[in-house]
């Protein structure tokens, strides 16, 4: 092995401007390590705040932590998996009363190369909007309505979100049965649409 | 044991120093994962971030009880698809830019800039995995991934010898901080899922494997059986454990990566996470000795000018 090729390190070039290299050299293990503990102490504080000390912490330190988001959470199927299935469905009324439903792509349904791109329908849907985040809800409403307006003379008025679902059986009474039909019925809300929510849609 | 043992523990782990090789295949392989993201939200990038899209900024607004000020560039042009196409043009030339190595360090800043920007604009959409991505994105910005395996910063490294080991070395700690976050996601999902219920009794695979919209390809008999069900949720504690422990034992390490690597490849065949899975196999690269890659890419550099001059 050979080092006869090595060259001068360049420095940094924003340092450069602001520290000579000597300085740098002094202060640079001090502030390394004090933004490593920084952002370990705010990992850490994040994920397990399980104590009113450490919920001060993230109170004091959120802004930042969330501005520049790195807030993170792995309890990926934890403490237990999701024990449902859902799917949530929107029926567009229109002006002249018929009535259409709109589905999202669901995964079950797809083949293997269409889900892969499709999978946050999945996450939005099934996961999130479904059950947690019914801030959403209206402009599901909406986007089903735009998408659905097809006639000018004839415009969506309102649209129903329901979602159906099912519960996934405990092991002891599961074990090679097939999952029940998602038969399980809660209308989420209905949502006026209004000319200014159909505004810019380009008819078919 | 003194302060001075442990400030001087401190100092060999976050400053002593290490070749760039692993840092630079993880960007590498971190990159090509970009450019699969970047392409893999075309389909329906209007459908998620569009200003005729599925979610508002005022429910995102509303969603975070009407905060606002977060690290999203749309905010410089709300509603705009436009600028939604620009946008997301500059985002995969930052990801290839990553990957070929082009100004590594800048091209981390933009695709960490970008992973945050649509992150903020719609977080209903991103699964554990962006997640993931986002955030060791940021840690890249402070590693020197662009001092081996590059196409530009010549200058500021040696050329390596025939063997990949002649870079010159650059600081522990962004590396540290890599892996210091892989082990974070097994240590966390690990403490959330011995708190009890069905990982504790053995049957929370089962329940996993029956959300339909996750299946991918069946997995006949495994989830048919009790004891292979039990097996599978006790084995996948046990993985997820060694995988923030054992994992820095040298002698054990690469024993860990292997079951991990084979753990999530089963879920990858059974389950549709795009990326998650390859995230966290990649990942792994942290943890190999850069004088192992150093001879695995020799390795492969032989073989590939082997089948160039048989060609020939």
């Amino acid at each position: 092995m050979t080092n006869k090729q090595i060259k001068p390190v360049r420095k940094q070039s924003i340092l450069n401007e602001l520290l000579s290299r000597e300085e740098w050299a002094r202060i640079r293990k001090p502030v390394i390590s004090s933004f490593l503990i920084l952002h370990c102490t705010l990992n850490y504080c994040y994920l397990f705040n399980n104590h009113p000390y450490i919920n001060n912490v993230n109170h004091f330190f959120f802004g930042y932590y969330a501005f520049m988001g790195l807030e993170q959470a792995w309890n990926v199927f934890a403490p237990e998996p999701r024990s449902y299935n859902p799917h949530l469905t929107a029926i567009v009324t229109y002006q002249d009363g018929t009535s259409k439903l709109w589905n999202y792509p669901r995964m079950e349904r797809l083949d293997f190369f269409t889900k892969i791109p499709k999978e946050r329908y999945r996450k939005f849907f099934d996961d999130n909007a479904a059950w947690l985040i019914p801030a959403v809800w209206p402009d599901i409403a909406r986007y089903a309505a735009r998408i659905s307006y097809e006639r000018k003379d004839n415009p969506p008025k309102f649209v129903t979100l329901t979602r159906f679902s099912s519960t996934i059986l405990p092991m002891e009474a599961g074990l090679k049965k097939p999952n029940l039909p998602q038969s399980e019925t809660k209308v989420l809300g209905v949502y006026l649409i209004t000319d200014k929510d159909l505004a810019g849609v380009k008819l078919k | 044991m003194s302060i001075f043992t442990i400030l001087q523990a401190w100092d060999k782990f976050w400053f002593s120093e290490i070749s760039p090789l692993s840092v630079a295949v993880y960007r590498i392989l971190l990159g090509f994962l970009t450019i699969a993201f970047v392409l893999l939200l075309i389909p329906d990038l209007f459908v998620w971030f569009g200003s005729q899209g599925i979610c508002s900024n005022q429910a995102v607004a509303d969603w975070n009880n009407g905060h606002s000020v977060f690290l999203n560039l749309f905010s410089f042009c709300p509603d705009n698809d436009n600028f939604l196409i620009a946008f997301h043009c500059v985002f995969f030339l930052a990801a290839v830019a990553l990957m070929l190595g082009f100004h590594a360090r800048w091209a981390a800043t933009i695709c960490y800039l970008c992973l945050t920007t649509l992150y903020h604009r719609n977080p209903f959409i991103f699964n554990a995995g962006d997640t993931y991505l986002r955030v060791t994105s940021f840690w890249l910005i402070f590693a020197a991934s662009g001092n081996a395996l590059a196409l530009t910063g010549w200058k500021q490294r040696s050329k390596p010898d025939g063997n990949f080991n002649n870079y010159k070395k650059v600081s522990i700690w962004p590396l540290r901080l890599l892996q210091i976050q892989l082990a974070t996601v097994y240590w966390h999902t690990f403490f959330c899922k011995i708190v009890g219920g069905p990982w504790i009794d053995g049957t929370a695979v089962f329940t996993a494997s029956r959300i339909e919209d996750l299946q991918r390809l069946p997995l006949p008999f495994v989830f048919e059986h009790a004891w292979t069900i039990k097996f599978l949720t006790w084995s996948t504690l046990g993985i997820e454990f060694a995988l923030f422990t054992l994992i820095w034992i040298k002698e054990l390490r690469y024993w860990v990566i292997a079951f991990a690597v084979i753990f999530h490849l089963t879920i990858e065949y059974h389950m549709n996470i795009p990326l998650f899975e390859w995230l966290m196999i990649v990942s792994y690269v942290l943890f190999i000795e850069p004088e192992h890659l150093a001879m695995a890419l020799t390795w492969l550099r032989k073989k590939f000018h082997k089948e160039k001059s048989n060609s020939q």
